[in-house]
């Protein structure tokens, strides 16, 4: 935890990557992606359940909108950021199934067994791993 | 186009609950910063894809085309959706915005109807 890195940097390196140029640079670049998703996420629910407690209890000294309209609206303000955190995890998730794309070919790539064929169509004849 | 760094950096340090006019602005900018993310997000999966199908690794074996083409088409196609997924949040933000607006509205009425 002594090397994390502020969610910042982490954003300056999405922009500046240049991750076709290897396998441990595609993979870093993902990796950043589901840290910032993943902490954009925890933000905005943080904030959507901040923002609709301040609006519940809050007194402004001119006037303030009904018991039953803050309640509501409060509720109804929260809901759309639970919905916004969760959009976000979604797009968390498909980086995450992106990575293990990317592990799926290193494999191909990387195994004699397979040779560079289709899994499907190989290794049917052979059992001891490879 | 303000960069991703600055809308980041922006996201974690404004306070959302300082005041309405605070408020508005940093719902501004998280549905900027969703937006780009998502314009991204898509760029980079089809940059990835086109680099996985074409690539020809230095050591190991190339792959069939068939499995680079069912490999890269996969990759986009994440690489899409996650983009959607951030549209759709974007688009919950905007609701968000409503709803505070909403809010305005109402102190803004009871103001006047105490006169």
């Amino acid at each position: 935890m002594a090397d994390k890195k502020t969610m910042q940097q982490v954003a300056a390196e999405l922009e500046a990557a240049h991750f076709t140029t290897g396998h441990p640079a595609y993979r870093a670049h993902l990796e950043h992606w589901r840290t910032l998703l993943c902490e954009m996420a925890l933000t905005l629910a943080e904030d959507s359940a901040q923002t609709s407690r301040w609006l519940r209890v809050r007194r402004p000294r001119v006037g303030a909108a009904s018991w039953a309209d803050r309640f509501f609206l409060s509720i109804r303000l929260r809901g759309h950021g639970k919905n916004a955190a969760d959009a976000v995890l979604e797009a968390a998730k498909d980086l995450i199934r992106m990575a293990a794309v990317h592990q799926e070919y290193t494999l191909l790539e990387a195994s004699k067994a397979t040779d560079g064929k289709p899994a499907s169509r190989s290794g049917r004849y052979r059992t001891e791993d490879v | 186009m303000a960069d991703l760094a600055g809308l980041v950096h922006e996201f974690e340090a404004s306070g959302p609950i300082a005041n309405h006019a605070a408020h508005q602005a940093y719902l501004d900018n998280a549905e900027q910063l969703l937006e780009r993310a998502a314009l991204m997000i898509r760029v980079d999966a089809e940059m990835a894809s086109t680099w996985l199908r074409t690539r020809r690794p230095k050591k190991g074996r190339r792959l069939p085309w068939s499995e680079r083409l069912r490999l890269s088409r996969r990759t986009r196609a994440h690489g899409r959706h996650a983009g959607d997924a951030l549209v759709e949040a974007a688009k919950a933000i905007r609701k968000w915005r409503v709803v505070h607006q909403k809010f305005i509205d109402k102190e803004k009425k009871a103001r006047q109807g105490n006169g």
